[in-house]
């Protein structure tokens, strides 16, 4: 019989070294964006990195974002030079925090196509609804994909049980009814 | 696949953002919420790719080292898994024990870690429970590295095994190791008369009834015939059945009194198939502890099969001498005790050390005095009793079927005596001690001379006319002490050449 296994956390970090570098790249964003008050930030960025799992760190490196712009600016004054280097930054950070990666290519693919999946319908949800529109649309897609997925892998691993079949309810005929009726019994 | 708490924590934090995106009208916050959610579909996609490789590559084994087995024994259960390649997948597999099985350890399920290839689990599994059981698949518990998915997948071999009850098996019914066949069934009363069945023709003499003329075979032989009809009567029959300590011998389930008790129960059903009056008189320790006259309703033949199946020994040290375990293990033993709460009759026997002088002995006492309580008290033997009293009283002829042991042979030697009084019929059923002590056989040799010695009992009764002796015992143990004894003759014959 094996040990307990050691607990498992997913904010280990399985690639610490492409993670420092894709911390950098979104550091060397927030500084173009903002210079010193964008140095602040990549710092803040690197102890939310380095003290919280990567989902926490990345939501607040958007958080950080949102500082750094202006209230008033909307989507036309972002800085698309700047902000490049931020979102594929933290998006390296959250490819690189699995842990025990066994085929990061496919998994940094995945990710990237997700994303962009999920920006595009963002996007289009925006230019529909504005900001609500936008978040509505993530909402669903975000769902209907995963809950999708999720029916996909019950299917094909065969884990979906059939439903039981009950002749009395298909024929119809009363439950409470006695032996005499009741086709199960009579066949 | 099943979302962990990190799982909804990291949805949590997209609704949070998108919220947040919503109520400041920041649209960049949107790029976080969709950053979070698509790198949960990434690791969702990733799960579902190495929990399809696991499933075809996994191998999950379950073994049981037995295939049959009698109820309180045990078995070796092993599981083990293994995989080809070192998945970053941990897995948790529980062993699909049935329910009916009762393991040693408290932990039925063993773990893989990312990278390890391979497991094993042994277990010994006692089986209480009779009945026919197969393992359910082992349950594999796939856990994503990350924390964030689980998914539960049935693998492995599913082995079966037969737990039999603990009862008398290959009971050996005969006389001198030769089988006879049975003593019950239909009978003839060995006399002619009125009846169905033609028995024969015969001339008629002065006396016989007009009606009884054939008048075929009196037209045929031009003489007056009667054609005799084979009688048919029904046969009364009395089972003493003796459930003395002494008849606790042998293993649980397995006692003398266990084998004599399913030879009582055929003469049961033999009557009740015949509809033919039967009684049943249980021999305790100090006398009568049930007693019913023969009668052939059915009520009677239930009661009667309530009866055998629930004796149990009557006093002595029945159950500890009945049980191997409880026997070895002694009674101050924890083991002892267990064994004793088990059995009735060794619960019983423990009952003995119960003194009015505590409140918990007072309160149990009258549980134990109301299992042994007696229809009548005879002092005396109390076998040698019953027969003369209460099988001597019944009106007509009798068959009396005495179910025993070779514990007492001179005290049954008269009350065989008593028995067989008038047109009564005996038949005896011995027990031989030998082939049920616990360790009885462990010198064959001395076992054969014992048998012997009970042979020539045996024959000594049956040498009584209107007496049958017939020995019951488990005939694979029989088998083994006559084999000794062949081999003995063999050996002295080779000695003389």
């Amino acid at each position: 019989m094996s040990e307990t296994p050691p607990p498992r956390d997913f904010d280990v970090r399985g690639l610490p070294w492409l993670g420092l570098a894709t911390l950098a790249l979104a550091g060397a964003g927030f500084v173009l964006l903002a210079d010193l008050r964008g140095a602040i930030a990549a710092v803040v960025l690197g102890v939310a990195w380095y003290a919280l799992p990567a989902p926490y760190a990345v939501a607040v490196g958007h958080l950080l974002l949102v500082a750094l712009l202006p209230p008033e600016s909307g989507i036309e004054a972002i800085q698309v030079v700047g902000l490049v280097p931020v979102e594929a930054g933290l998006l390296g950070l959250l490819a690189t925090a699995a842990p025990r990666i066994d085929a990061p290519a496919r998994f940094a693919v995945a990710l990237v196509v997700a994303t962009a999946v999920l920006v595009g319908v963002a996007a289009l949800g925006f230019l529909a609804g504005g900001v609500p529109g936008a978040a509505a649309a993530l909402a669903v897609v975000a769902g209907v994909l995963g809950y999708g997925l999720h029916r996909y892998e019950r299917l094909r691993l065969g884990l979906i049980e059939a439903p039981p079949s009950d002749s009395r309810i298909e024929s119809g005929s009363d439950t409470a009814t006695g032996p005499e009726t009741d086709p199960t019994i009579e066949s | 696949m099943r979302a962990t708490r990190r799982f909804w924590g990291v949805v949590l934090l997209a609704a949070l953002l998108a919220g947040l995106a919503v109520l400041l009208e920041r649209p960049v916050l949107l790029a976080g919420t969709a950053s979070l959610a698509a790198w949960l579909l990434a690791g969702q996609y990733r799960f579902f790719a190495r929990l399809a490789a696991a499933e075809g590559t996994t191998a999950v084994d379950q073994t049981l080292s037995r295939e049959r087995v009698a109820t309180g024994e045990s078995t070796a259960y092993s599981l083990s898994v293994s995989r080809p390649d070192p998945s970053p997948l941990a897995l948790s597999v529980e062993a699909g024990v049935p329910l009916a099985a009762t393991a040693d350890g408290e932990s039925r399920s063993i773990d893989l870690d990312p990278g390890q290839r391979e497991a094993r689990l042994g277990l010994t599994l006692s089986w209480p429970v009779a009945g026919r059981f197969s393992c359910s698949p082992a349950s594999v518990v796939a856990t994503d590295p990350a924390g964030l998915l689980v998914e539960t997948l049935s693998l492995g071999s599913t082995p079966s095994i037969d737990v039999e009850p603990r009862r008398p098996r290959n009971v050996h019914v005969g006389e001198g190791g030769e089988v006879v066949s049975a003593a019950f069934g239909e009978h003839e009363s060995g006399r002619s008369g009125t009846g169905f069945d033609p028995a024969e023709l015969r001339k008629y003499v002065a006396g016989d009834a007009a009606s009884r003329i054939d008048w075929k075979a009196t037209a045929r032989l031009a003489e007056p015939y009667v054609r005799e009809y084979e009688s048919e009567t029904e046969r009364r029959t009395a089972l003493l059945i003796d459930h003395r300590a002494a008849l606790g011998e042998g293993p649980s389930g397995e006692t003398k009194l266990d084998y004599l008790g399913h030879v009582a129960l055929a003469f049961v059903g033999s009557a009740r198939q015949l509809s033919d009056p039967i009684g049943c008189f249980a021999i305790g320790e100090e006398g009568l502890t049930a007693r019913h006259p023969p009668a052939a309703t059915d009520e009677s033949y239930a009661r009667i099969r309530g009866t055998l199946q629930d004796l149990q020994p009557t006093g002595g040290n029945a159950g500890a001498s009945g049980n191997g375990t409880a026997q070895s293990g002694g009674a101050d033993t924890l083991s002892g005790a267990v064994e004793a709460r088990r059995n009735p009759a060794a619960a019983r026997h423990m009952a003995d050390r119960l003194t009015d002088d505590d409140a918990f002995d007072t309160t149990l006492l009258p549980y134990f005095r109301a299992t042994e309580s007696y229809v009548r008290r005879i002092s005396g033997d109390p076998l040698f009793g019953a027969l003369r009293r209460d099988i001597a009283n019944l009106n007509g002829p009798v068959w009396t079927v005495i179910l025993t042991d070779d514990t007492r042979p001179e005290r049954l030697r008269e009350a065989v005596t008593v028995a067989r009084r008038g047109d009564n019929r005996v038949l005896v059923f011995l027990a031989p001690t030998v082939l049920f002590e616990p360790g009885g056989l462990a010198d064959l040799e001395a076992a054969y001379d014992r048998y012997v010695e009970f042979e020539e009992f045996r024959r000594s009764l049956a040498r009584n006319p209107g007496v049958s002796a017939f020995e019951v015992a488990p005939g694979d143990r029989l088998d083994a002490v006559l084999a000794s004894g062949r081999r003995r003759r063999e050996q002295r014959r080779a000695g003389r050449a």
